[in-house]
């Protein structure tokens, strides 16, 4: 069954961000909000748990950390022990800007791919485009249509109240 | 309360801690006189350096028109105001120039190769002409920018372009900074070891005073908040300071290392001497210690977000950066000056500590007052507004 969405779309975020209060404030659930930069706060309008993804970027930053020392240590001592100017196979300062590098490559590379995986912005894990004004200029609010109890008419209204330039339904 | 009123307590507290300084001087001439110049150049480098970082972070924010320092500029001036009077305590170690610098014997110069050709450069008369010019233009310097700022204060009509103007002084004077700053490492800590060279010293040092300026003035704002004063700072922009601190800590680091690798790499006698050095002798936990307390521990430290907005947690790693700090400049400077003399004494004794608070005490007693001089809040920046505002 094909999930519907009432779409509220604005031109300005202030109207976007009081329209969001107002909703929260007579207990409409708010599907998502999708904006074409970061607005400032919204996470706490929307009373949005604070984001996990720097455990990601952690425990990814340590495995490329782990993984660039063992490999080097392999190459160099185990697999193919060359004797560079005299000095020791097991040389860790020698690993050290290798290790940094793989460091910051896994951390930032799973990072962005663990927050486009999450935030559905890949096509493939469930994306798809709310509205196309919220690629551009456009902040829109999304409001999922459950049940009869929901009443599109009433809700339409409030957010035209609020500055809302279209208010369209959605079925995705 | 928008003026910083001087606190008499404060001030017997900081011209007690500069008696501890003169009592720590008077023990290290009596027990081991070499200590005497090691120390006062440590120190006064240090807090010279803390000074300077008011004047650096007021051109780098006048340069890129930053608004986040607006609601604290007031502090930076002050830091910057310290700079022409811990310049000339600096000039003191021109007295101490013979047990400091190998390089003033003639006789030692006279059977050296490598000293007789480096004797054009490294002589007493050049060297206390480029200390007072290197002083003298960073006095000069800090002067003209806060100068500026309370014209700014005074005429509100000319504020913006008061500030469009200050970009391009700040430019300018960037460039001199980066020059002078640089060569004064060079000359005051590098040519201790005149065989030795490393072409990276002056951005090592330059880290150093980055880290330890972020490290004292979160510990001032916090002391300010405290007691009342700028009540319109928030945890954002401690936030912010945080963040700063943890890439500068980091900063230090990469620089740490990238002139440790290439030394170690490259495994010259002249280069590597430096390293031997400090890994050997007794020197090693100093030297390892120095890395633990300006890099793992604030970096583990600062990692998450929560402890950036926590001042409790900002101000205990700030105060074991500073000590890292003092450290990281005491391993750069003592052990070939003590080796030098024939001492090796790779310990640190009351004598570092009470020369260390007195220069903390002369430096906080000269930076409260030049706060106290004026209000607290940087009126007519047209920066004031989006800093205050700053949110996360």
């Amino acid at each position: 069954m094909n999930k519907k969405y009432l779409l509220g779309v604005f031109h300005d975020e202030h109207d976007m961000i009081r329209a969001a209060k107002e909703l929260k404030k007579i207990k409409i659930d708010i599907h998502d909000i999708y904006t074409p930069f970061p607005v400032h706060g919204l996470d706490q309008y929307l009373e949005i748990r604070p984001t996990r993804l720097p455990v990601v970027t952690l425990i990814a930053g340590t495995a490329g950390l782990a993984l660039a020392l063992l490999f080097q240590y392999w190459v160099s001592v185990i697999d193919w022990p060359i004797n560079v100017g005299g000095k020791p196979f097991n040389s860790f300062a020698a690993f050290i800007p290798i290790a940094f590098e793989i460091t910051v490559l896994f951390g930032a590379f799973i990072t962005v791919f663990a927050f486009l995986m999450r935030s559905k912005l890949i096509p493939i894990f469930g994306g798809g485009i709310m509205h196309a004004g919220a690629t551009q200029d456009r902040f829109v609010i999304a409001l999922a249509v459950k049940d009869a109890s929901f009443d599109v008419q009433s809700i339409s209204k409030t957010l035209g109240a609020f500055g809302a330039s279209e208010v369209s339904i959605k079925e995705a | 309360m928008t003026i910083y009123k001087d606190n008499c307590k404060l001030n017997k507290i900081f011209i007690l801690l500069m008696c501890f300084g003169i009592v720590g001087i008077a023990g290290a001439f009596y027990f081991l006189p070499i200590k005497v110049w090691i120390n006062i150049l440590t120190a006064n480098f240090m807090v010279l350096s803390i000074g300077l970082f008011g004047f650096f972070m007021l051109a780098v924010t006048n340069i890129v028109g930053a608004a986040f320092v607006a609601p604290y500029r007031k502090v930076l001036e002050a830091m910057a105001g310290t700079v022409p009077y811990l310049g000339l305590s600096m000039l003191v170690i021109l007295l101490g120039s013979h047990s400091l610098y190998e390089w003033t014997h003639a006789d030692v110069v006279m059977n050296d190769k490598i000293l007789m050709e480096k004797a054009s450069y490294l002589n007493l008369p050049f060297f206390s002409i480029r200390m007072v010019i290197c002083i003298g233009l960073w006095s000069l310097m800090s002067f003209v920018l806060v100068r500026k700022f309370r014209e700014q204060e005074n005429f509100p009509e000319r504020a913006e372009r008061i500030q469009e103007s200050l970009s391009g002084l700040s430019a300018a004077f960037m460039i001199i900074f980066a020059l002078t700053y640089s060569m004064a490492s060079f000359d005051w800590i590098m040519s201790l070891e005149p065989h030795w060279y490393s072409t990276i010293f002056g951005v090592f040092t330059f880290s150093g005073l980055v880290v330890s300026g972020l490290a004292t003035l979160i510990l001032v704002l916090i002391h300010l908040q405290h007691h009342g004063y700028l009540k319109n700072m928030n945890l954002n922009h401690y936030h912010d300071l945080g963040k700063l601190l943890l890439g500068f800590t980091t900063f230090w680091a990469y620089i740490w290392f990238s002139q440790y690798l290439l030394i170690w790499y490259a495994n010259i006698p002249e280069e590597g001497e430096y390293y031997v050095l400090r890994e050997h002798f007794g020197w090693s936990w100093l030297f390892w210690i120095n890395i633990v307390l300006n890099w793992v521990i604030p970096f583990l430290v600062l990692l998450p977000r929560w402890t950036k907005r926590s001042k409790t947690v900002l101000q205990r790693t700030c105060l074991i950066i500073l000590l890292g700090q003092w450290l990281n400049l005491y391993v750069m400077i003592a052990p070939k000056v003590m080796e030098h003399h024939g001492v090796m004494d790779p310990t640190i004794t009351w004598i570092e500590l009470f020369i260390g608070l007195g220069y903390t005490g002369l430096f906080l007693f000269i930076f409260f007052k030049r706060l106290s001089q004026s209000s607290l809040v940087a009126t007519n920046s047209p920066f004031l507004e989006e800093g205050l505002a700053l949110e996360q």
